[in-house]
Parts: C-alpha cells; structure tokens; sequence
C-alpha cells in the first residue's frame, strides 16, 4: 500500500516535472507519437480541405444547374418561334411575300 | 571551478524555466480536456447556439426531373423548366435598427427610400403601379408581417432582372429577397396538340393529367431519390454527407411521339376554319394517319366555350362514340362485296325510295325517287356516291337479312374490321362503342339503319382506323402514338407498328372500293365533289351526316328531334393520295340543336386544305428530272449586301430568288417577286437611287 502510495505520488511528480513519458520509457516510441500526431494532423487538415471542396462543389451545382435551367428555357422559346403558324405571321409582319409551296419540289433523280 | 558553477546555475535556471512553461502547457491542457469533458457531457445548447454551432445533418428528398416529350422528328413538344416565385422578408433588419439608437431612425429611411426605388422596378416588371407596390412593402413592414409574395411564377431572365432592383440586390439578410424554385411543365406550342400530348402542372401533381403525359406518366416522372447532408461553416451551406446512404434520382425518361406538329399545325387551322363556319358548330376533330404504320400524325380537338372561342378542351376523337352515319355505308359495301353478294356495277330497285324490311317501309330517299332515276334502278356505285339511305338499307336487308345466320355473319364481318373494339390505345378514355345486334333488338329496322350507319356508337378514331385499312391495302393496322422511349437521345424502348388484322378484305375488294370512294370526290352528283374540285391530289373519301338522339328542352322528348331542330355530327374520312396513299384522314365537326342544312361534306373542306398542303409540302410527289439535265449556269459574282451598297438600288439581275431577295432587304429595301428560277429584270433598275424602305420589284424565269 505504501509502495503504491509512493509509485503515485512520483507519478505526480513526474507529470508535473514532464518526465513521465521517460519514466515510461517512451522515449523510444517518440517516433510513433510524432507521426501519430502528424497522421491526425493531416487527417483533420484534409477533412477541412475536403470540406471546401464539397462547398464549392456545392456552389458549381448550384450554378450548373441554373445554367442547365437557363438553357432549358431559351431552348423551349426557340422551339416556340419554330410553330408553322407563327412563323407565318412573322413573315406576314414583316411584309415578306414567301410562303408555303405551291407544289411539290421538283426532285433530281439519278 | 568558478565557470563550472557558472555553468551549473545557468543550466538551473534554463531547467526552472522550461519546467515553468511545462506547467503552464500542462494546466492549459488540464483545462482544454475538462472543458472538452464538460461539452461533450454536460453542457446543453441553446437554440441559436445548436442553430449555429450544433452540427447539423438532415435528409434531403432528391425530385427526378419529368422527362421531355417529342415529336416524331425530335421536336420539343413539352418540358420541364425551373420557374421562380419571389418572396420578401419585409421585415428585415428592423429590429436592428430600432435597437440602434444613434442611426436607426436615419438608416430606417434610407432603407425606405430604397424600398420605393424597388416599388417601381417591381411595377415594371410585374405591373401594377409603384405606389401599390411601395404600400404593400411598408404595410407589411410597419405590421411586422415577414412574408410578402411578390408577383407569380416567373422565368430565370426575369429572376436576374428582380435580383439587380434596389435592395433585392444587397441579398436575403439586407433586402429581404428569398426565392423559391418550383419545377414547372411548359409547352413551346401552346394549345397545338393539347388534348392529345396532355397537361400536368408539375412533376408532384397526380391528378388532372390528360393525354400522353397521362398515359407515359410513371415513365415520364422518374424516381425520386434522397441524400444525407450535413451543414458546413460556411453560411446557410449543406454538403452531401454520407454518400453510400443516399440514393440518387433516376430523372423521367423521354417520350418521343409520332405527331409531326407541322400536321398538327396544318390540322388545328383547317378545323378552325370550318368551325368558324356556322355559330351551330359546337366543336369537332381532325386525325391524321400514317397509312403504313398507323401512327397519329395529327390529333386536333377543338370546342367552343361560352364566347364562341374554340380551345383544346375537350377530346372528342377518342371519348365520343356516336352514331357515325354515312362514312360507315362503306363498312356495309366492303361487307357485301367481299361476300360475293353484290358487285359495284350491279344495280338496285329504286322503288320510289322506299323499302320495305319485314313488312316495315323506311322513310323515303328523296334522292332516288323515279324522277331522279327513270329507269328504277341505280348502281351500287352511284349509291355510294350520292349517299342513297336506300340503297344501303337495301343492301343491308337483302344482303344480310335474309337469316339469322347471315346477319351474324355482318355482324362478324363488322367486328373483324374492329369498328367497336375496345383496344389499348395510347391515351385513356377511349369510350365504349357497340352495335345493336338486329336479331335480338326486337325493331323490325335494326338491320336496314345498322347498314347506314345508326343504332350504333363508334369514335371518330375506329372510322380513321377503318378507312386507313382500305387505304393500306386491306392490312389495318392500330393507331399509336407513342413511338419510343429514350434517355438522352438513346433509345430506351422502341413500339413497333401493330397489325390488328392482315386482311379485312379481298385486294379486289379494296381496290373497288378506293375507284367508288374516288368517284365521291372527283365525279359530279359526288357529295364531296364540289370541295374538292381543283385539289392539289386526288382525295378519296366518304361524307356522313348523321343526325344524334338527344333530350329536346322544348318538348322534352328524346329523339333524333324534327325538322329545323336537329343535333348533327358531320364526318368525312378520306385518303390520298388515292393512287398511292399516305395519309387517311377524318374530319368530325358536332353541333348543338339546329336545322337540318348542316351536312357532312363541310367537313371535307378541312380535309381538302390537309391533303393541298401536305402534298406540296412532300417532294417525293413532286416532278422528277434527271440527274444529267442541263441547268442554267449560275455565275460567279459579289453580292451587294447592306455592308458593301453605296445607297443605290443593288443588281440582282442573274441571281436566284433567295440570293437576290437577301441582297435588296439587306440594302434596306422591300423586295416584291414574280415567277421562278433566275432574275431577269427589276423594278427600279441596277444601281438608281431610292430612299430606304422603297420597294423593288423582280421578275424571275
């Protein structure tokens, strides 16, 4: 009992003096620790880069998607000018006297 | 000695002092892992702070995008864009303000005043006036009420113009300006096509669909998926979180159609123009057929509302089942001659215009009587043309009436041209359709009005599909509307034409039947010969006019009503060209209570104006020349445009009609033509002055 008192009380000690790792003989496991450290360091360092990237990946969608949108809606106005019809009318608008043929083309035949 | 001391105190008091930064790192430590104890463990959020600090992660539902839908050749008939409602916190930065003592009351009327520029931006793109706009905004605001929709449904060009007004510009947490994106289903044709390609609102909406977007919708809507997000340090931003948890959105496939919408077009205008014809005309239909495969290249439907305007409202081709009348006489006559009993040339008692069936006459046929035909007889031919009730009511009596035997046998013959059938059509509603069997209806007539087309209800798209079998050789084939099935351009799943029966008839049959249709339309007594004199092709067809039973308001009788109050459903169903056809056509136009002059052949008037325009339109009817005939030579020259004109009249003499008319309007000119092939004079002559806007007149050869 008395020797476990002893054993703790140095071991505050030597926390308190920062030898508990070479109390421990860690000293030879010092390039374990530090790559560890390194290892956690850098996986927190590529969550935060990971991260960033999922934001701008986010905001590339978002405008990708508008642009998507935006191409959608020019394409259904220009399918719309497309109609016999209207076309028809643009022309008569504008005083242009062509129209629908009259008869068939005629066919080059070999 | 001295030195070592030295030494040695200084190597106590580096030692004292890296023991002092030890301690202070070991408290510090100390510190950050009880604190992180105590968070982890202990500590509760409030809820701005788990608003803001709490990591936050959610399930977003991922929406598939409705796929589009085509024509025949690729064009877009309907699709799915992105449209945006503009919402307005008009509350925003208020409270910000009012706690701001020194310059709140000053910024409040900046934010004000730029709250009336906004008004204006807003009346000019919205409508409405500034200070309508300006007082919504500060009512709002002065009642703390957050939420202001500003304006409808409006398209990404319009978002851009809103995001650059006054305020609107400075974002969500100064301005206010919050937008909601909703999917939405547009059509690039209008109207055109309506009943037929169909209408839903958006991809969420169930119910109210009609048509293809009906029919295709579990295609077209595609599978919804779902994606775990998690909120990042960046502002209102969720990131896509655990991906092998989330499911991605398979979007709707495309449906390409077989209408061709310049049909289309083409149809919905004729049927409008004879619509317009008679205020009596309640609405009508016009189908087009591809012979060969019986694709819809055309499914108009057009009905009068309250104001007399005609819109796609109503699908008459498919859900109206009616007495057809006298286009069905041909369904009697290819039933008669395939059976050997009678010949096209064969003639037929007259009988003044009676006939008598079970010892029951008929109403006369005022258009046989012994006056029209002295020697009391008519061919079956001529029947056919003239549309004689009576010699049909003959054939049908003679023909079929002799047994019970033989008028199962017409009956037979009638359900294998599938005039009734209930076939899987490709869109619903496609109504019910029956015959009154005549040996079980226990009228004496049955057989002689079956004959003519009553006591029966078929749809204007079985006829199509019956003529179209004649058109096509005898070969009927199902009509369809749905060609394929495609993702990105790809084809997912192709329809092929279906045969519902490979012979109707002898091919002798057919082709008496196509000369007797013809002589409707191109000899003179025919019912459709004066609609079709000077047709661009030869028309072959059939006119009906068939009077409907209906619930008299003035009498309160049901009946077929008298004289001068009729309900009529006018048809014609044709082919052409006739020596070789391409496209069958049937035109129905339906009236509500009116006189008894409404006839039929109205209807070939639409029909007439199809078949000039398609057949002008298809060059593989046109002239053919050969291949090593000598052309004019055109020469080589500059042509005069706007850029290289001194402000005179440019040459054209020699140029073809599109070079020269590019040159003359790009000069700034009107540009009047006559003839084709090449220029060989023009009005004013090469290089004379004439202001801008002049008119120049060309003569080609």
């Amino acid at each position: 009992m008395a020797i476990k008192a002893k054993k703790l009380l140095q071991g505050f000690k030597d926390i308190a003096q920062g030898e508990l790792l070479l109390r421990l003989k860690f000293d030879k496991y010092l390039a374990h620790i530090v790559v560890v450290a390194v290892a956690v360091m850098c996986i927190l360092f590529s969550r935060c880069i990971v991260e960033n990237v999922q934001v701008n990946r986010e905001r590339m969608r978002h405008a990708l998607t508008e642009t998507q949108w935006k191409h959608q809606q020019t394409s259904v106005e220009l399918v719309s000018l497309g109609k016999m019809s209207t076309v028809e009318d643009l022309l008569k608008e504008n005083n242009v006297n062509i129209g629908k043929p009259t008869k068939p083309a005629t066919m080059i035949r070999k | 000695m001295a030195d070592t001391m030295k030494k040695a105190r200084k190597g106590n008091r580096t030692s004292r002092l890296l023991t002092v930064v030890h301690l202070l790192f070991l408290v510090a430590g100390i510190g950050i892992v009880g604190q992180i104890i105590y968070l982890q463990l202990f500590w509760k959020p409030t809820e701005l702070e788990e608003t803001f600090f709490g990591t936050s992660h959610k399930v977003d539902t991922l929406y598939p995008v409705r796929g589009a839908i085509y024509d025949c050749k690729g064009r877009l008939l309907a699709s799915s864009v992105s449209m945006y409602r503009v919402c307005m916190d008009c509350t925003v930065r208020k409270a910000e303000f009012e706690s701001d003592l020194e310059n709140g009351r000053i910024k409040e009327n900046e934010w004000r005043q730029k709250a009336a520029e906004l008004s204006a931006g807003l009346a000019e793109i919205y409508g409405g006036s500034a200070e309508d706009w300006n007082r919504k905004i500060i009512h709002n605001r002065n009642n703390n009420r957050s939420y202001l929709r500003i304006g409808g449904l409006i398209d990404y060009q319009t978002l851009q113009q809103v995001n650059a007004l006054p305020l609107f510009r400075e974002g969500p947490f100064k301005g206010g300006i919050t937008v909601e994106t909703e999917e939405t289903r547009i059509y690039p044709y209008g109207s055109l096509g309506r009943r037929a390609i169909g209408v839903v609102r958006n991809n969420q909406e169930s119910q109210h669909i009609t048509g293809i977007e009906e029919k295709c919708n579990d295609v077209l809507h595609g599978k919804e998926g779902h994606q775990h997000k998690k909120r990042t340090d960046v502002r209102g931003m969720y990131v896509p979180g655990n991906n092998w948890m989330s499911k991605k959105a398979q979007d709707g496939l495309d449906v390409r159609t077989t209408i061709d919408i310049d049909i289309q077009d083409i149809s919905d205008k004729a049927l409008r123009n004879v619509l317009s014809q008679n205020e009596h005309m309640i609405g009508g239909c016009c189908l087009v057929m591809d012979v060969e495969t019986g694709a819809i290249r055309a499914m108009v439907n057009l009905k009068k509302d309250s104001n007399g305007n005609l819109g796609e409202t109503y699908n008459y081709a498919v859900t109206t089942a009616q007495n057809p009348g006298s286009v069905f006489k041909t369904a009697t006559l290819m039933a008669a001659l395939d059976e050997g009993k009678i010949d096209l040339h064969d003639s037929i008692p007259c009988m003044d215009g009676y006939y008598t069936y079970k010892g029951t006459r008929t109403p006369q046929d005022h258009h046989v009587t012994k006056a029209d035909y002295p020697s009391g007889y008519i061919p079956v031919d001529e029947g056919l043309k003239i549309s004689s009730n009576h010699v049909f009511r003959y054939l049908g009596g003679e023909c079929f009436g002799k047994s019970e035997r033989e008028t199962g046998k017409y009956l037979d013959l009638l359900n294998s041209y599938h005039l009734f059938d209930d076939f899987d059509f490709d869109i619903n509603g496609l109504a019910k359709c029956n015959v009154k069997d005549p040996r079980t209806s226990g009228e004496a007539l049955t057989l002689p009005m079956v004959a003519m087309g009553y006591d029966m209800a078929t749809t204007p798209i079985h006829i199509l599909t019956f003529y179209n079998s004649i058109a096509n050789g005898g070969k009927e084939m199902k009509p369809y509307m749905i060609e394929a099935y495609e993702r990105n351009g790809r084809t997912e799943k192709k329809f092929s034409p279906t045969v519902l029966n490979s012979s109707v008839c002898k091919k002798s049959t057919v082709d008496s039947l196509t000369v007797a249709l013809l002589k409707i339309t191109q000899e003179e007594h025919g019912t459709g010969y004066w609609r079709f004199r000077g047709a661009k092709c030869h028309v072959a067809g059939k006119t009906g006019t068939a009077f409907q039973t209906f619930k008299d308001p003035a009498t309160g009788k049901t009946g077929f009503g008298g004289s001068g109050r009729r309900v009529i459903q006018g048809t014609f169903a044709g082919f052409f060209p006739a020596e070789a056809p391409k496209y069958t056509v049937v035109t129905v136009f339906y009236t509500d209570i009116c006189g008894d002059n409404l006839e039929g052949s109205r209807c070939a008037s639409a029909v007439r104006e199809i078949a000039d325009q398609l057949y002008c339109m298809n060059p593989q009817w046109g002239e053919a020349i050969e291949q090593n005939t000598k052309l004019a030579k055109a020469g080589e020259r500059k042509l005069i445009t706007g850029k290289n004109n001194d402000g005179k009249v440019p040459d054209v003499v020699g140029l073809g009609l599109s070079d020269a008319v590019y040159s003359i309007e790009s000069c700034g000119y009107k540009c009047i033509y006559e003839g084709h092939g090449q220029v060989v004079s023009q009005s004013p002559g090469a290089y004379s002055e004439a202001k801008k806007g002049a008119t120049v007149v060309i003569k080609l050869r």
